[in-house]
């Protein structure tokens, strides 16, 4: 059992799988689409990475993510769906946005997904360190060590289906 | 506390920290508590692996050794609690009590983990014909914890 995935710095770019990302004009996505090698579309993927977060602006209306996380459980070319969720999820009570109803409602379909089997896994992140997060005083995951996680999610046996990571410090 | 052990191959009882594990007559504990260089003091403890099943003894544990300054916790759940309203089933009343106690301890800032295992191959559940998880990945997935250079606040994983 390999539970030692390629280090990013030997590049993941010679990774034998085909990725498709979503949000690649910014942020964790532009990173990943730089580190990893891509395709144009879903259907010919081997590798979903779920990450562009959008909304029509309806209230109740379905994200792009959950519609394509649902899209892509249904394409037997894509064998893993890694999805982009936040840890806002945990403070939906709280709060009153409706990102955090859209990414627990996101959270649930992946759920869902992988107790039918689906190899599905969900990354609540915490803060990353990205263009949008540029001047907040806040601790933030830096983006190779995105990179790395997901790198691992590929390679470790078993199926993952939810891991929540916050940076170092107060989340 | 040091984040970055000594990797597996190098042999784990060479790993700078020390770990307090409860639960090591029999299953993941005994495995890790074999595996782990340990102390029998919880507050000499670098790292705690609360592993033992007891009710609701989990939580009560998770809570005292928040108290312990730099600590990091690794508690072991399950994720049986996903499927609760299938049956009346209180070990997964217990674990979700148990994820709950995490996250609120994790978002006061304890480096504290909750894997949320599915069937692990140990006695426990030898009768189970399910597929499972070997000890010896649990334990490199205990050893990614202990390495990762941030906090994790769960972790779900079936085999």
């Amino acid at each position: 059992m390999d539970t030692n995935p390629t280090p990013s710095h030997q590049g993941a770019n010679n990774y034998p799988m085909k990725f498709y990302i979503t949000g690649t004009s910014t942020g964790l996505g532009k990173y990943l689409s730089e580190h990893l090698p891509t395709v144009d579309s879903l259907e010919k993927c081997d590798v979903f990475i779920n990450n562009k977060f959008w909304t029509d602006g309806r209230i109740g209306a379905p994200t792009l993510q959950y519609n394509l996380l649902r899209k892509a459980s249904q394409l037997k070319n894509v064998q893993t769906t890694v999805t982009i969720g936040s840890q806002a999820i945990d403070w939906c009570v709280t709060r009153k946005d409706d990102y955090s109803i859209m990414k627990l409602a996101l959270t649930e379909l992946n759920k869902q997904l992988y107790y039918a089997g689906n190899d599905c896994t969900i990354i609540n992140f915490g803060a990353l360190d990205t263009e949008y997060n540029h001047g907040k005083d806040i601790p933030k995951i830096p983006l190779d060590e995105c990179l790395e996680l997901i790198m691992w999610i590929l390679d470790t046996p078993a199926r993952i289906m939810e891991i929540s990571v916050g940076p170092n410090g107060h989340s | 506390m040091d984040t970055n052990p000594t990797p597996s191959h190098q042999g784990a009882n060479n790993y700078p920290m020390k770990f307090f594990i409860t639960g090591t007559r029999r299953g993941i504990g005994k495995f890790l508590s074999n595996k782990l260089p340990t102390t029998q003091d919880v507050t000499e403890a670098d790292v705690f692996i609360n592993c033992k099943h007891d009710g609701f003894e989990q939580v009560r544990l998770l809570y005292e050794a928040a108290k312990i300054p730099g600590i990091k916790i690794i508690n072991i759940s399950s994720n049986s609690g996903d499927g609760i309203r299938n049956k009346v089933h209180p070990y997964a009343v217990e674990k979700i009590a148990l994820d709950a106690a995490n996250e609120q301890l994790f978002y006061q800032g304890v480096d504290t983990i909750s894997l949320r295992f599915g069937y692990i191959d140990t006695d426990r559940v030898a009768h189970i014909n399910e597929p499972k998880m070997s000890l010896d990945y649990i334990y490199e997935v205990v050893e990614w914890i202990l390495i990762q250079p941030h906090r994790i606040k769960e972790l779900t994983i079936i085999p």
